[in-house]
């Protein structure tokens, strides 16, 4: 199976390359905007901003599910961690997420029973292996990872399992960008569309950005030549006058997405009424709960919380870099009080937050620029 | 399946990175179905894979994984 070495290959990047630069309007600047945690990492580790004009920016949008988690959802996930009775799982960037007063990983070391898995499967096996504890699984991620939920709790009904409940926060992709778009901060030329997403919502729900706000989108596979192509198909739009959704991830992602996937969901969760953005505020119908048949396994039912809107640092700037306004450079206290080892916020903490991805591969581009200017 | 293998790749079930974050999505042959499917990575790795979203699936087939579930089918000539 051909996967990675075809898609890494220096020479076709180089043609790629040259045919953006081909087309490219000298006396234009575009703002091509990314969604996907996945695309940001890439973008950095493989130095794709170095391939392309310079009239064409890369701006990072909220993609990463754990990076747009607001405080005061972290706090009451540790309410619910605190509590003797409960083994507490969750995916691995959760555990170093800051809450108000601290991150599940230092609960963990006071004491608590917290655990990493790799899939909520995982966490319904420990739950089958402590009948006599309460295990919660901590939901975070968007359309591709909530069938996994999904497709979970389907499990734990089926199996009558009582000691089983999720903390759902998984969210939807279509209304931040539908938010972004009416943004007057930023103005954005074009979309590169989330590639896993899209594998289980299909192509379909972009179409609003050309019919609606008349911006093209290419829904892109994650090596280095799916971006570039990505990239070169959304700037052949721009250059033809074209506007339309494309997939350029066809190898994967089916247009009409995974409709056993979608069924799953459609039983399992129902849309919030709103739900509040980490950076963005609240946005309506952005977010999923658990239905009313899956009641008994819906952990915000079976536990209080807290539920309190928790305000970010001072300091700290994620909402204006998860809306693309500033670069992760720009923030105040970005590699200062602000690195991985020690994140004021979840753009760092994430590897695949922004912060995180230029911290670790981004640093030598921008060495390169003379003090005193910005790029 | 053939490819190469660079450390820490997304590709293999070695993926190090927070999988939500990162959007991974692994590609996995199937070896061979009980319940759920047993699957096998380019390296080596094997991990089991609940297949309700992509089913019917046989053995030999390549399914995109997330978090322990398959949610697409890899084109045989991808």
């Amino acid at each position: 199976m051909k996967y990675v070495d075809e898609f890494r290959n220096a020479e076709i990047a180089r043609a790629v390359s040259a045919e953006i630069a081909a087309i490219t309007d000298p006396q234009r600047h575009y703002k091509l905007m990314e969604v996907c945690g996945g695309h940001t990492h890439t973008i950095y580790r493989h130095g794709i901003k170095d391939l392309l004009p310079d009239q064409i920016e890369l701006v990072h949008g909220p993609g990463c599910p754990v990076c747009v988690l607001p405080m005061g959802r972290v706090d009451d996930g540790i309410a619910v961690a605190e509590r003797p009775e409960v083994i507490f799982t969750c995916f691995g960037d959760m555990m170093r997420v800051p809450g108000s007063k601290g991150n599940l990983l230092e609960v963990k070391a006071e004491g608590a029973d917290i655990r990493m898995v790799y899939s909520p499967l995982d966490a319904l096996r420990i739950a089958r292996e402590n009948p006599d504890r309460e295990v919660v699984f901590y939901a975070i991620g968007f359309e591709t990872t909530a069938p996994s939920t999904a497709l979970t709790l389907q499990r734990a009904k089926t199996e009558s399992l009582e000691n089983f409940s999720v903390f759902c926060n998984h969210v939807t992709i279509v209304p931040p960008v539908r938010a972004l778009l009416d943004s007057p901060d930023l103005r954005l030329d074009a979309f590169i569309g989330p590639g896993h997403v899209s594998t289980v919502i299909g192509c379909r729900p972009y179409e609003f950005m050309p019919e609606d706000y008349g911006k093209p989108c290419v829904v892109a596979g994650f090596e280095p030549l799916d971006l570039l192509q990505s990239i070169l198909m959304l700037m052949r739009q721009l250059d033809e006058g074209r506007c339309e959704v494309e997939n350029q991830y066809s190898r994967i992602v089916p247009w009409e997405g995974n409709l056993a996937a979608l069924k799953s969901m459609a039983e399992v969760f129902e849309l919030r009424p709103y739900f509040e953005w980490r950076g963005m505020g609240f946005i309506a119908q952005s977010a999923l709960k658990l239905s009313d048949a899956y009641a008994d396994f819906d952990a915000e039912l079976r536990y209080s919380v807290p539920g309190v809107r928790v305000a970010d640092p001072k300091a700290c700037q994620c909402g204006e870099v998860l809306k693309g306004v500033l670069k992760p450079w720009e923030c105040k206290v970005f590699g200062t009080a602000c690195t991985p080892e020690h994140p004021l916020g979840t753009l760092m903490v994430s590897s695949e937050g922004a912060c995180a991805a230029y911290y670790n591969f981004g640093r030598k581009s921008f060495e390169k620029v003379e003090v005193g200017t910005k790029k | 399946m053939e490819q190469t293998n660079p450390q820490n790749s997304y590709c293999t079930l070695d993926h190090d990175g927070c999988v939500v974050c990162s959007d991974t999505g692994i590609p996995l042959r199937v070896v061979s179905i009980e319940h759920d499917a047993l699957c096998e990575d380019a390296v080596g790795n094997r991990t089991e894979i609940a297949v309700e979203l992509v089913a019917p699936v046989t053995a030999g087939e390549v399914l995109l994984t997330h978090g322990g579930v398959a949610i697409a089918k890899v084109e045989p000539d991808a």
